[in-house]
């Protein structure tokens, strides 16, 4: 079968198009297998298992748990950032060495992500080799030792990543300490002043309280659901006392960070939907594509954003819209020349101001979400953290309902959620030459 | 009855003669320990960084007054010797990690 393959292929390489119809394989060959609904299971010490069986040759394989730099206790914050460096070191059961060597062997990916809500460990491999690094992603996730001497030699890791930060990122994590100042404020960066400041029993004990049972969550995409229950049965986690959070306020407020650079970079947001109101979150979503998010056709004008329209290109401006389980953010990013860059921010916040969609717009942006949520599902990597947030966070589940959602959703509605936008007060942050860019009570 | 006191027995006679052997060693009447005087090799040089700061400072602490009295052709007061008893091998445990992970190594290039 696969030598039938390989010669059609290099039939097509070289006999052209009429050929290439000719071998066109069976159908039946590839007839793919659809997707199998997510299916969820609560264990008894409380993780949650959600997978999804695409029938892919491909398995993702991910442990996640509700705490993320937002459970970073003062003067410890970029202990997060810490756990994504330290999740391929050596831990209690086996070194950095064999880690590596047998997630290699194997043609897998070890990874760890982390947000302001969440931490996940993952990995992927082909649905043949997966069980053979089921196993250290459960070490890596649950066994994590921090040996004072690699966590000393890899801190240049972290000093890698502060210095490849760009200023579109930065500005996003300036603008979440205006607007938040506690809690969700942190970034998902270790603070400059901070490095190597953390101890292996710093880390130890931010594990110990917040990667427990009862907030994870296993999740698996192209694995069968038993399997990933006996995984989760398996693992070495203990249930313990929830962490209380100061709930999340947004305030107004400025930062403001000079650099040497050509341009300067803008965030200007203000209260948006959380996680835990479905129907507001996709309201503010469906006003964001009106707003604009980026061009979406390449080399186009962005006609259909009223954003892009406002700045006539003298610099790129796109709507923001983010979630959180208890608060949410609503503005705009914007990147101008620094001598455009007051008149481009200005602009925007008068657009911001003064938002309203008619039915049109709307439909536009309907299809433009929905395709934005498809598209996410399509990618198994951005699904299967995708499945973990929905999990841990309860965030609106399956595709069909949420589409449903987006249906329902009137002009009105949209319309009644931006004339607030109106008298809002802002948050902002700017990054670069910052020479023109307006203050937040100039906004 | 004789088998279920050999044991006792055996490792009085062990500590007995380690007690012999280090004090015949000597190093111990300048205020080392086993660990400070183990060849550097490779191994024991990473085990040596590895170790807490506090540790690290002890031992170069001993090895700092050993050298200055060794220069002085003198060896410590009596009662400043290091005791059998008291001597502790603060560095094993980084030590058999380091050559744990040697192994480990070798092991794999083996099978390339």
């Amino acid at each position: 079968m696969a030598s039938k393959f390989l010669s059609t292929q290099t039939v097509k390489a070289t006999r052209g198009f009429a050929v290439q119809t000719a071998a066109k394989p069976a159908a039946t060959e590839f007839s793919p297998i659809p997707r199998e609904p997510v299916k969820t299971t609560t264990l008894s010490n409380g993780i949650v298992v959600a997978s999804i069986e695409t029938n892919a040759p491909l398995s993702r394989v991910g442990i996640a748990f509700k705490a993320g730099t937002r459970n970073e206790p003062a003067r410890k914050e970029g202990l997060v950032h810490l756990l994504r460096m330290t999740s391929s070191l050596s831990n209690k059961q086996s070194t950095q060495f064999s880690l590596t060597r047998i997630i290699n062997q194997a043609g897998a990916a070890l990874t760890c992500t982390s947000g302001r809500e969440h931490v996940l460990y993952s990995v992927d491999a082909t649905r043949q080799h997966i069980d053979a690094v089921l196993s250290k992603l459960a070490d890596a996730a649950t066994q994590q030792a921090f040996k004072p001497w690699e966590l000393a030699d890899n801190m240049h890791k972290i000093k890698l990543d502060l210095a490849a930060v760009q200023p579109q990122t930065q500005v996003i994590e300036l603008l979440h300490k205006a607007a938040f100042r506690t809690g969700l404020a942190n970034s998902l960066f270790c603070p400059p002043h901070l490095v190597g400041k953390h101890t292996s029993d710093s880390l130890q004990s931010f594990v110990a309280a917040n990667l427990r049972s009862d907030n994870a969550a296993v999740v698996g995409v192209g694995i069968s659901h038993d399997r990933l229950v006996a995984y989760a049965q398996s693992l070495a986690l203990n249930p313990g006392k929830p962490v209380s959070l100061i709930p999340s306020k947004v305030n107004a407020g400025e930062v403001r960070v000079d650099t040497n650079s050509p341009l300067a970079y803008v965030a200007v947001a203000t209260a948006g939907a959380s996680l835990a109101d479905t129907k507001s979150m996709v309201t503010f979503a469906l006003l964001q594509r009106t707003l604009g998010t980026g061009i979406p056709v390449k080399y186009g004008s962005g006609a259909g954003s009223k954003l892009n329209q406002a700045v006539l290109g003298s610099g790129a401006v796109s709507a923001l819209n983010l979630n959180y389980s208890d608060a949410g953010l609503f503005g705009f990013i914007a990147a101008a020349p620094a001598a455009d860059a007051g008149k481009v921010v200005s602009a925007a916040a008068k657009v911001l101001r003064t938002a309203s969609v008619n039915d049109s717009q709307l439909s536009r942006a309907k299809a433009q979400l929905k395709a934005d949520l498809l598209m996410t599902q399509e990618n198994t990597g951005a699904l299967l953290e995708e499945l973990s947030l929905q999990t841990l966070l309860n965030r609106a589940s399956t595709s069909a309902d949420l589409l449903s959602t987006i249906d329902k959703v009137s002009a009105a509605e949209v319309n009644a959620v931006a004339s607030k936008l109106a008298s809002a007060k802002f948050a902002m942050a700017s990054v670069g030459n910052l020479s023109n860019v307006p203050f937040v009570d100039e906004l | 009855m004789a088998v279920s006191k050999s044991p006792a027995f055996l490792s009085q006679l062990r500590s007995t003669l380690g007690r012999i052997a280090y004090n015949a060693s000597g190093f111990n009447k300048y205020g080392l320990m086993h660990d400070d005087v183990l060849y550097e090799t490779p191994d024991v040089q990473e085990a040596i960084r590895r170790l807490p700061t506090k540790l690290v400072d002890e031992r170069n602490y001993r090895i700092l007054r050993a050298l200055q009295y060794s220069g002085l052709k003198k060896y410590l007061p009596r009662n400043e010797w290091t005791k059998y008893e008291e001597d502790v091998r603060y560095l094993q445990p980084y030590l058999e990690e380091v050559i744990r992970e040697r192994k480990e190594k070798e092991a794999w290039e083996k099978m390339f």
